[in-house]
């Protein structure tokens, strides 16, 4: 069943459960659906409702001091189904190479990708990939080899929160609820169990409610994970999980843009490419994962007066445009007058380009998520974002842009321009740091590692299993656990490891067994 | 209005000024062209280009 918190209905919950997941999302979802197959008895707990709020999403308003960052209660959705009831659908598998240790990348996963691979078919059928493996890279000509031409899988995209609806409802081993706001997890006098978890909806004055279980999973998202574990303080004060202050830490994103221009030679077969560097090129130059994606620019064509106006000024041939560019030519040379005049004529005489980035960042301790002095309505102070990037992160931008450049140069594909700002002698995001914050997209709604797995709990915040380390019966699922981030979409990665967090807490949690003595 | 010529005459001048060291002309209107040799590529206002490129476009 899938009840309100607000609605005398919560009395469902008076008795205990053989695991409480906080946040509906793509791993707490996918980890009660998991569960439940197994015969264990599941309360799945949603902050948000089936459609967005403003009271449920004002909850995720922060502060943001470093790099600038898209606004925090907006860059999430807090509903029944989580982050994938907004999310582009783009999916990808983590490559081998991006969970090991490399001399610029120190910190990396104690797991390795065959950890992961045997949920491959099931994430894939949860998703609707059609293909339940990921294809291989594809062929790519080069006098180098500096890249691999990879590609992605695109989601419908599946808004979970809408497919698995009914079959939650259904789901006798499932009781889920909507409007149920984490306030507090209650630890046992060991300080190590959690024994209950405690919710309030939206009413006013409401007392609110606690849920029994033998295990929790928090499953809230790389921000707000922390936020709550660093919040939880009363019989911990530094929260619970943090013994070794790496709560929040190593905050990562995906830096990315849009970053260059691409003129084509010749009109391209392939709407998009995509292209990775080879874990060779990387060792070669010292750099971090990324992916170039270059995109045939495929726009609707101004009017013809306004075509003929810009063609006037910029139809010359593929030199002298280049010439024109360089120089800093009429302005819509590029991507108005000749090319919107061609393109009613000849539109493939005139081929142009975006080539966006996205990169593995670097696992920097002082990029973190802290707790802000303000409060959110239900007393529990709201986050601080203190976004960092390092020189190796920039390093990576421009040796990636200009390894494409060069590509397309040799191939005679087409010429890439790298941005001003990037050629800067201390590069920075756009948008500047801590000063006046835009909302500059700067990354791509991936918010990962600030309860990163490690086998060291000097490392991490979960061990290989997304125990806490130090807690006996406290899990996390998402994106918060990643080890480190590669380039990939977060979101596949997040079912697989949830799905693996199922198989671990099946083998664990036999029926009826004491926590404290299995999960030893 | 400047022919393209001239412009691209401004241009090679001032191509030339910067890797020689010279001060840039005060009345020029073109941007300057600022080229980094990369290996057997070459920078050129954050284009990246080849030689041929650079000869067509008569900066080498």
């Amino acid at each position: 069943m899938i009840l309100d918190a607000g609605s005398p209905d919560r009395g469902a919950f008076a008795r205990p459960f053989d695991i409480c997941i906080v946040g509906s999302g793509p791993a707490g979802m996918t980890l009660a659906r998991s569960l439940a197959a197994r015969g264990f008895d599941v309360a799945l707990m949603e902050g948000g409702s089936f459609d967005v709020t403003v009271e449920s999403q004002e909850m995720y308003a922060g502060e943001i001091v470093g790099l600038d960052y898209m606004d925090l209660d907006v860059v999430r959705i807090r509903v029944f189904g989580g982050c994938s009831e907004h999310w582009s659908g783009r999916t990808g598998v983590i490559p081998a190479h991006d969970f090991l240790p490399m001399p610029q990348r120190p910190l990396a996963w104690p797991i390795t990708k065959a950890d992961l691979d045997p949920y491959q078919p099931e994430a894939s059928e949860i998703f609707e990939l059609g293909l339940a493996w990921q294809p291989p890279d594809l062929a790519l000509p080069q006098a180098e080899q500096r890249f691999r031409n990879i590609q992605f899988r695109q989601s419908p995209p599946v808004r979970m929160g809408q497919k698995y609806r009914d079959e939650i409802a259904a789901n006798p081993r499932i009781t889920a609820a909507i409007n149920a706001n984490l306030v507090d997890m209650r630890l046992g006098p060991d300080l190590a169990t959690v024994t209950g978890a405690v919710f309030r909806s939206y009413e006013p004055d409401d007392p609110g409610f606690t849920v029994s279980a033998r295990v929790f999973a928090l499953c809230l998202g790389g921000f707000e994970t922390p936020r709550m574990m660093l919040n939880f303080n009363s019989q911990k004060p530094a929260g619970i999980g943090n013994d070794n202050d790496l709560v929040g830490r190593y905050f990562c994103e995906h830096p990315s843009r849009e970053m260059a221009l691409a003129i084509y030679t010749h009109r391209r077969e392939i709407m998009q490419d995509n292209y990775a560097p080879t874990p060779e090129f990387m060792e070669r130059e010292g750099i971090l994962d990324f992916i170039l994606r270059v995109t045939w620019r495929d726009r609707a064509p101004k009017s013809l007066a306004d075509s003929l106006k810009g063609a006037l000024e910029c139809a010359t041939p593929f030199t002298e445009r280049l010439g024109a560019r360089i120089r800093g030519g009429p302005r819509d040379c590029l991507w108005g007058g000749d090319e919107e005049f061609h393109r009613l004529h000849d539109p493939d005489a005139y081929p142009s380009g975006t080539v966006w980035m996205a990169c593995e960042q670097s696992l920097i301790r002082d990029s973190r998520v802290m707790l802000a002095e303000e409060t959110d309505a239900f007393g529990l102070r709201r986050m601080r974002l203190d976004w960092k990037l390092d020189e190796i992160d920039y390093r990576t931008m421009l040796t990636g842009l200009t390894a494409l450049g060069q590509h397309f140069a040799e191939q005679d594909i087409g010429r890439i321009r790298i941005p001003d700002w990037l050629l800067a002698d201390n590069p920075r995001l756009p948008g500047g740091a801590g000063a006046v914050h835009s909302g500059d997209w700067n990354g791509g709604y991936h918010q990962m590692c600030t309860t990163r797995m490690a086998d060291d709990p000097r490392e991490g915040v979960v061990d290989r299993n997304c125990r806490v380390h130090g807690m006996d019966n406290l899990y996390i699922g998402g994106s918060s656990v990643f080890g480190s981030p590669s380039y990939v979409n977060p979101t596949y990665t997040i079912v697989q490891l949830a799905l693996r967090l199922g198989d671990h807490l099946g083998a664990v949690l036999p029926a009826g067994g004491v926590v404290g003595e299995v999960l030893q | 209005m400047r022919s393209r010529r001239s412009l691209l005459k401004s241009a090679m001048m001032l191509a030339l000024g910067v890797s020689a060291g010279l001060p840039a002309p005060a009345a020029a209107a073109a941007p300057p062209v600022r080229i980094i040799r990369q290996g057997k590529f070459f920078l050129v206002n954050g284009w990246v280009l080849t030689a041929e490129d650079l000869r067509k476009l008569r900066l080498l």
